[in-house]
């Protein structure tokens, strides 16, 4: 007797969730297998009136293609080879059957319901899918980014970290005694109280930097040193969220608050220990850096710190924020190099960043996009003073590994480099009259983020752009026009479309098909209801709540942007891991068969909020 | 029926007595209501008189749908060398060494033949090869009635008025079954029962489907 396993057990073995089991389940689920043909426009009952009959309790796609619709006749998924369906699952609430119709000729295995039931309790795999698979894609596409209930650092909550002990003094005692109750408790920070309200803070650093070094006498008023109103963070925050506050301003003490009241106080080194990893002694790295050399030694480290972010299963979008703080640092760090060399600045500037930078979505790899935002009126002496100055940046952020933008959207460039009233005419030019070419800048301009410098500059050019933009329907329907050209990379349905110019034939470029048709999307709504974020999970949330956008798209869409964010962050860790040029491209070949589906999924769901933006933009055309 | 009355004081007493009591299935018989045994064999060559069949496989269809539990793949002891055949099906003289006698084998099949229509691709050569070796071991020739996966695509072939290749493979692939990877009597038998759901979903006019209409024979 040889092997009577066949083909269907060799090929459950290789799809999920088949694969999961142990070789004695495999051996049951397959000798309970029937398999059964229909040929395309048949239906596939998930009821029956005959008793005889026996339901499937799942029902597997070997070959061909099917949809499920729901009985009011709306599409829930579509299967292809390897995907499955769980009727017990499908039914609805009222015991609504929806409706299966084979598309392509199907050859598909049926697991008896016995079998099913009996695997449900004996795999944990099995006893998952009763939850809905089909309608909530998105729930299992979190669930496997966040892996397996372990909790990353990110994902921490301040309570946890923070020093549960809160020591506050009146603002009316005298130095000497704060730093007497300091050692006493033997913390590093002291909360300045005005009765219940917090209204200062006092650290170690403060007592060498304003008092010893300023011979300030020590029986003053502890509110003369203190730093008044200081930046304080929510106790329901997470982690994640104090260590972007904490790195982007420059400190190394948070107070936590519940209800505006003082419970804790987060430290930096309190950070340094929930997370081994340590970005912030890069980052701490990154802004003593005395030269452009220094600079691009600490920035080399970068990389690697994502990898091991991403090796955590650090959700992508938080992956995306910490590269951005490392780059507004560094471009930070090079503008005050840029001082240091030519001389202070000889009137006020914004740099802004934009494009994914200033969505704060940076990946590896990602070219700069910044400009330069000038007051009204300057003469050529100052110019000329901020053309040397950009070309060192521009050059600064090349050597730090953010190369070059081939389009020369940078500061460098004059044509970027701009009075504020040069800018709004820009700006103003390109809503008015969008050409094709004005609306690629559009699609890049409009996401702006103030990164240094003056920011009323910034605030100014960012209002009149977003109050000349909502009101020009002309212009929103050409946007939304010009984003449709990209499209989700799924051909019918049934496989990816893929690349096909000559470096990349056959991958998918995860970037143009995946990532940029959500951040158009958001983009667009974002700017026909004048929404201020310009980062797309933060856009789509204001969106969602305006109301201009269902809860339900919004959601899905947050969804497969961190999903696919997070497939294209794990394929360039495995580029840097192979030493090989890290890009946006990937081998679908190379996903597991999961991933396949819920990337499917997750491109379908763009493909559907592009149907819907389509709808509502096209009106100003019409 | 001739043959039937001939035979059947032979096979008195013999594995196939029960083959020969049993009721003749009839033609206008229901497709869904009908127990379908789907069979292939693998031989060292493709004449019955000098070579001799080396496994059998099978798997049986019933409302429908094709029960995967039934496969069965027999090995079938050789006294000849395997000769050229052996390559295509990776059967080789030493693995054939602990394999079954042709007439446990046989008897194995007969016991799953009761009650049911047999299913080849290209009838013919396997059957040739079947009633040899009945004969061989019981002095009888097996009893059945059956239906060929070859013809149903010939006729299908011709009343579109095209020439295409009817072999199992490129008929498989004309409904868009996927490519088999394996290769020998079982993997091919069920080949073969996929192909004939495939015919018999694109036969089906309203639920009826008879025997008739799938072009049932008997053997002889």
């Amino acid at each position: 007797m040889v092997s009577e396993a066949g083909d269907v057990k060799s090929f459950l073995a290789q799809q999920h969730p088949f694969n999961h089991l142990t070789e004695s389940l495999l051996d049951f689920v397959s000798t309970n297998i029937q398999v059964a043909f229909s040929k395309s426009g048949s239906e596939i009952p998930l009821s029956t009136t005959d008793k005889n009959e026996q339901l499937a309790g799942i029902i597997i796609v070997r070959s061909g293609s099917m949809e499920i619709r729901s009985h009011h006749g709306e599409l829930i998924d579509r299967l292809s080879s390897g995907d499955y369906l769980i009727p017990e699952v499908l039914t609805d609430g009222e015991g609504h059957n929806p409706q299966v119709v084979v598309l392509e000729d199907c050859l598909y295995y049926e697991l008896s319901n016995y079998a099913y039931q009996s695997l449900k309790s004996s795999s944990q795999e099995f006893s998952s899918l009763s939850s809905p698979e089909i309608s909530n894609e998105s729930d299992s596409a979190e669930d496997n980014n966040q892996g397996s209930g372990q909790s990353t650092y990110l994902n921490q909550y301040i309570k946890e970290t923070m020093s549960s002990s809160v020591v506050c003094a009146e603002q009316s005692i005298s130095i000497r005694k704060a730093a007497q109750m300091m050692t006493e408790f033997r913390i590093t920070s002291l909360l300045i109280m005005d009765s219940e309200k917090l209204v200062g803070i006092i650290t170690d650093r403060d007592f060498r930097t304003r008092v010893l070094s300023k011979a300030v006498a020590d029986t003053e008023e502890i509110s003369h040193v203190m730093t008044p109103n200081p930046m304080c963070i929510d106790e329901h925050s997470r982690l994640h969220d104090a260590q972007l506050t904490m790195m982007s301003a420059g400190i190394h003490h948070l107070p936590v608050l519940r209800d505006e009241k003082p419970v804790g106080v987060i430290s930096l080194s309190d950070v340094l220990r929930a997370n081994n990893v340590e970005p912030l002694s890069l980052a701490k790295g990154i802004k003593s850096a005395a030269s452009i050399k220094e600079l691009s030694i600490a920035a080399k480290g970068v990389p690697g710190l994502v990898i091991k972010l991403i090796e955590r299963n650090d959700r992508a979008v938080e992956v995306g924020e910490i590269i951005t703080s490392f780059a507004d640092a560094i471009t930070r760090r090079l503008l005050l190099l840029a001082e240091e060399k030519f001389g202070p600045r000889p009137c006020d500037y914004a740099w802004l960043a934009f494009g994914s930078q200033a969505r704060q979505e940076l990946m590896l790899g990602s070219d700069q996009d910044n400009a330069l935002i000038l007051p009204d009126g300057i003469g050529d002496k100052e110019a000329s003073y901020f053309k040397e100055f950009c070309e060192f940046v521009n050059a600064g952020l090349n050597e730090c590994g953010m190369p070059y933008c081939p389009g020369e959207i940078m500061a460098s460039n004059e044509k970027w480099r701009l009075s504020l009233s040069g800018w709004c005419e820009c700006f103003s030019n390109w809503i008015e009259e969008p050409s094709p070419k004005a609306l690629m800048f559009s699609s890049i301009f409009f996401d702006m983020r103030h990164i240094a410098g003056d920011s009323k500059l910034t605030e100014n050019l960012q209002n009149y752009v977003l109050s000349r933009a909502e009101k020009n329907t002309i212009f929103l329907a050409l946007m939304s026009g010009n984003s449709l050209l990209h499209s989700p990379p799924l051909g019918f349905f049934k496989t990816f479309v893929l690349e096909n110019d000559g470096d990349h034939n056959h991958t998918l470029d995860l970037k143009i098909r995946g990532t940029i048709p959500i951040v158009d999307i958001a983009r667009n709504y974002a700017l026909s209801a004048s929404v201020a974020e310009f980062n797309t999970v933060a856009r789509l949330k204001a969106i969602k709540k305006l109301g201009i956008m269902s809860n339900e798209m919004a959601d899905s869409l947050v969804d497969a942007h961190d999903f696919i964010a997070g497939i294209r962050l794990h394929a360039q860790a495995e580029q840097y891991r192979q030493q090989i040029k890290i890009d946006n491209h990937l081998d679908p070949v190379q996903l597991s068969p999961l991933v396949r589906h819920q990337l499917k999924a997750a491109f379908h769901q763009v493909r559907e909020a592009q149907a819907a933006m389509k709808v509502r933009f096209s009106g100003g055309l019409l | 029926m001739y043959r039937r009355w001939k035979f059947q004081p032979k096979a008195r007493g013999t594995a196939l007595q029960s083959l020969y009591e049993q009721p003749i299935i009839k033609s206008a018989k229901g497709f869904s209501k009908t127990r379908f045994l789907v069979v292939d064999c693998e031989m060292s060559g493709l004449d019955s008189n000098t070579c001799q069949l080396l496994s059998i496989g099978w798997v049986v269809i019933e409302h429908g749908r094709i029960i995967n539990s039934t496969g069965k793949h027999l090995l079938i002891h050789a006294d000849r060398g395997t000769g050229d055949s052996s390559r295509i099906h990776g059967l080789l003289d030493n693995r054939i060494a602990g394999a079954n006698s042709a007439a446990s084998v046989l008897m194995l099949l007969i016991k799953q033949m009761q009650n049911s229509v047999l299913v080849f691709h290209h009838a013919p050569l396997d059957m040739k090869f079947l009633q040899k070796a009945s004969i061989d071991n019981f002095r009888c020739p097996l009893i059945f009635s059956y239906v060929d996966t070859m013809e149903i695509e010939r006729r299908r072939i011709q009343m579109q008025g095209k020439s295409s290749s009817l072999r199992l493979a490129q008929s498989r692939q004309r409904y868009g079954l996927p490519d088999g990877s394996q290769h020998n009597a079982l993997a091919d038998a069920q080949a073969t029962a996929e192909l004939f759901l495939a015919q018999v979903s694109y036969l089906k006019t309203g639920e009826k489907l008879s025997l008739s209409d799938l072009g049932l024979r008997c053997a002889f």
